[in-house]
């Protein structure tokens, strides 16, 4: 029992990183109907970020995110220009792959500058912990857990109380529509598109905080991203924060009990519940079908 | 055209120039595969390399647990396990098919991330890591490339035959029905679910014939290359756009100009990060410049010329000015 | 087949979305062999109705009998082959594939006949013709049914769905968007095929149109019938009246 409610407590902290990370995911979706497939690696880029300012220049991570987001941003606004933006031409198919060939290439310059070597950010408080109750709680994962929530938070208020937020909203709900209405879709595209990878870039420094990493990494990340959206139902944001604290809780349940090796099995199971008996994701709306 | 491959290693090609065919056709073969799918019925799938790696698997685990000899028989093996695979697909299509659209494609990277995850911790079965050896087949050393080629272009032409029997059936005519706008064609009494998956099907068939025969080729085969996620899945859709989806020769054509370039790139820059570079960049430069394939973009530009297609564009002006000239068409109240 | 008794019957519809009731309890028949007319304000609730019957639409609650026999679950194709089918508001054809393909698509066709060499068979082939050549587009086979203007792509859909020898033949503002002179060649396929037993349930807003061509004429008004009658009790009638011009 102690060990079940110590899994749960990790998962959750867990859970609200790639919360995070998915949030990033959702927006781009909402504003330009794509799969933004570079979202793990612009994670993988916070992380560098984050490992080259502690190492180097002895700022700490948490600190470092202050750099990360803004850098992160200003590379997803100008890859969605100079890259999406160009693609009229079946672009939601085509974005799939543009992003994909982003992936690939920041993964490329990622190695080409670090190398491909298993990185970690090691701090000084890599190891310790509060003790509540008899609970052990990581100071570096509640730490992350509570910015990401604080970031998420904030996210939220953009979206819902500013003007950007209101033009992001009016390009979700129909593109036609708001250009109508004045929004300049383009520059709300680009700006959504940033975000979302500034989001990455704050997730990113955290999650070299938790778990070592490589250029690589990014392909597996995207992989339990996208599985998330479509668990939570692609687009929302609370199923996003969901399917992250599922995914998160059933890996940490499983490698407490079970074994790490076949800790996302569970979740992969569990994703194929939800195609069969909610195919549109716990969260998500059905299509309309007629009209 | 076929003819003409078929002949291509009797022009005394050196082993790894053969090699680099074998590969090009290999990429054909899974592009006008994913055609089925993805370029006919609309739904673009990530999955064939999914079925690409099933087939492989398959004919390295009939090797350890059936001896089927290691000459020519394997060959006669390949399509069976085409079938078989296809078989395996039904149950998978019928979990992807929930999805539509993006959703859709998720789902089938999903796919692979579990195949592939399966493949590293079933060790039992296949291996693990470092995967399943394959016996080598017994060909001499100076024709050894040149059987796999002949296998491989076997592949690519049934693939290539089942796409155009598609393209001129009743089931193709359901397919682009099904790509062109899915819930109408079922107001139109089309029983949507038959090209769905027969076009599923038909692509996990001929992935997995592919795989297999890349298999026997390399004589081994391990998760990371038997469901490549990473280069593999997204070369396939590569091709096929390069060269025009939707289109017959589209898969071959990109298939032509994409896979020596990159085992140019491969060779030049070895492994490195440089080679990733390299293949983003490829990969972005046909997206910008070449989004609707070469096929396509020649196609258009002869069709635009010719005397025929003017002909239609003429009476769609006239219809139209017939139409407005004996009505200044008031607009009709709503 | 039973022959007597209206074709289509529905009894005590619904449909809510959300907040909104869009049908609410609707009920009102199609006689065999009728031009039944379907009209109400914008909002009223008439595609939805279209949408339930051609099973684009599940209902919430409420009965469809079609030729004397209740449909539990309607859904689109087996609505089709049954002898019902139904154009869209916004003209919905196959834009990249050609007129004549997307005739054939319509082609009733089921079991291992989907698995010939050919699109369709010569008689079929013949029949598309012979529709594309009453809606003059017989010139334009060949064209891709996107390139086709707007109106050309209604008649096209028009003659879609009658590929599958239907007995009844939804219409869901066939004149929208439309100019003159395609409008009376509509009317004139719609006459014709009428006179050749085909019965039609045709939402317009287009009142000249309705008028002269339906009857009876069905009103709906927030979802559930409000009058129904010949075109002249129609335009004499004070609810009707009200209803339009807003209360
Ligand atoms: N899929 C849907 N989701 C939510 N609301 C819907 C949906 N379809 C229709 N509605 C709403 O239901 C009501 C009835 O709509 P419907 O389209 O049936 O009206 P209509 O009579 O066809 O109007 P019009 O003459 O403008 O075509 C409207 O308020 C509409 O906004
Ligand atoms: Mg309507």
């Amino acid at each position: 029992m102690h060990l079940f409610i110590q899994a749960i407590i990790l998962g959750v902290l867990t859970g609200g990183l790639y919360a995070l990370m998915t949030s990033g995911l959702t927006l781009t979706f909402g504003t330009m109907r794509i799969i933004n497939m570079a979202q793990g690696v612009f994670v993988v880029c916070g992380a560098y970020i984050g490992f080259t300012l502690f190492n180097y220049l002895h700022i700490d991570p948490f600190l470092s995110i202050l750099v990360s987001t803004p850098l992160l941003f200003a590379i997803g606004f100008t890859l969605q220009t100079f890259l999406l933006k160009p693609l009229r031409h079946d672009a939601h198919r085509l974005s799939l792959l543009m992003t994909w060939a982003m992936a690939i290439g920041l993964e490329g310059i990622l190695s080409f500058i670090f190398g491909t070597d298993f990185r970690g950010i090691l701090t000084t408080y890599q190891n310790s912990s509060w003790t509540i109750a008899g609970y052990e709680i990581p100071v570096v994962r509640a730490l992350a857990f509570l910015l990401s929530v604080a970031i998420l938070v904030g996210m939220y208020l953009l979206l819902t109380r500013t003007k950007f937020g209101r033009s992001v909203r009016a390009v979700s709900q129909r593109e036609s529509a708001a250009k109508l209405l004045g929004v300049n879709t383009d520059r709300t595209a680009a700006l959504a598109f940033g975000l979302g990878a500034a989001t990455a870039g704050a997730a990113g420094a955290m999650f070299g905080l938790v778990s070592s990493f490589d250029p690589a990494s990014h392909y597996d990340l995207i992989g339990r991203l996208l599985a998330i959206c479509v668990i939570g139902g692609l687009g929302s944001n609370a199923g996003a924060i969901a399917g992250a604290v599922i995914l998160a809780l059933s890996e940490s349940l499983v490698q407490a009990e079970l074994s790490p090796a076949w800790s996302s099995v569970p979740f992969y199971v569990l994703l194929i519940i939800v195609l069969i008996a909610r195919p549109q994701g716990l969260f998500g709306v059905r299509a309309r079908g007629a009209i | 055209m076929i003819a003409a491959l078929a002949l291509f290693p009797f022009s005394g090609a050196e082993s790894w120039i053969v090699n680099i065919g074998i590969f090009t056709l290999m990429y054909a073969a899974l592009g006008s595969a994913w055609n089925l799918i993805g370029g006919y019925t609309g739904y673009v799938s990530l999955g064939s390399v999914a079925f690409f790696g099933l087939g492989a698997y398959g004919l390295a685990l009939t090797f350890q647990h059936i001896g089927i000899g290691n000459g020519f028989l394997p060959f006669a093996l390949v399509p069976i396990i085409g079938i078989a695979v296809a078989i395996v697909s039904v149950p998978i299509g019928w979990i992807a098919f929930r999805t539509r659209g993006l959703p859709f494609i998720i789902v089938t990277i999903s796919l692979v991330i579990i195949l592939q995850y399966m493949a590293l911790n079933l060790t039992d079965i296949t291996g693990g890591a470092p995967g399943l050896q394959v016996p080598q087949a017994p060909f001499p050393p100076g024709a050894y490339e040149e059987y796999f080629y002949w296998a491989m272009l076997g592949v690519f032409a049934v693939t290539l035959l089942a796409c155009a029997y598609v393209r001129r059936s009743r089931l193709g005519l359901m397919m682009f029905a099904v790509r062109e706008d899915e819930d109408k064609a079922r107001g139109l009494g089309v029983a949507t679910s038959v090209p769905k998956y027969a076009a599923f099907a038909g692509c996990a068939a001929f992935s997995a014939m592919a795989g297999a025969v890349w298999a026997y080729y390399l004589s081994t085969v391990y998760p990371q290359f038997a469901f490549d996620g990473e280069f593999l899945a997204m070369g396939i859709i590569l091709v096929a756009y390069l060269g025009g989806i939707g289109t017959l020769w589209g898969p071959f054509v990109g298939a032509a100009i994409l896979t020596p370039a990159q085992q140019y790139f491969a060779y030049s820059l070895g492994g490195s990060q440089l080679y990733l570079i390299a293949y983003a960049a490829v990969f972005i430069v046909v997206m910008l410049f070449l989004p609707r394939g070469v096929v396509t973009t020649i196609a258009d530009r002869a069709l635009r010329r010719s005397r025929r297609r003017k002909q239609v564009v003429e009476e769609l002006a006239t219809a139209e000015s017939e139409a407005l000239r004996d009505a200044p068409a008031p607009a009709v109240a709503r | 087949m039973s022959v007597d008794g209206p074709l289509l019957e529905i009894d005590a519809l619904r449909k809510r979305f959300g907040g909104i009731v869009a049908v609410d309890g609707c009920s009102f028949s199609v006689e065999r062999g009728s031009i039944t007319g379907l009209i109400g304000p914008n909002g009223s609730g008439k595609t939805t109705v279209l949408n339930m019957l051609s099973g684009y639409l599940a209902s919430d609650s409420g009965s469809i009998r079609f030729d004397g026999k209740r449909v539990a679950r309607p859904d689109p194709t087996t609505m089709y082959r049954g002898g019902m089918s139904r154009t869209f508001q916004r003209a919905r054809v196959l834009p990249e594939i050609d007129v004549l393909d997307n005739l054939l698509v319509a082609a009733p066709k089921r079991g291992l006949a989907v698995w010939g060499m050919s699109k369709a068979n010569r008689a079929t082939v013949d029949y598309a013709m012979t529709l594309l050549d009453e809606f003059k587009l017989t010139r334009l086979a060949e064209a891709k049914a996107g390139e086709l203007s707007y109106g050309q792509q209604k008649l096209l859909e028009f003659a879609t769905v009658l590929m599958g020898k239907p007995r009844l033949v939804l219409l869901d503002e066939p004149t929208a968007g439309v100019n003159h002179v395609m409008v009376d060649l509509m009317t004139e396929r719609i006459r014709e095929f009428h006179a050749k037993g085909l019965t039609f349930l045709i939402v317009e807003h287009n009142m000249e149109f309705v008028m002269s061509l339906c009857d009876p004429i069905v009103v709906l008004d927030h979802g559930k019938q409000l009058f129904a009658g010949a075109p002249d009790d129609v335009q004499q009638n004070q609810l009707v009246l009200d209803a339009y011009l807003g209360d």
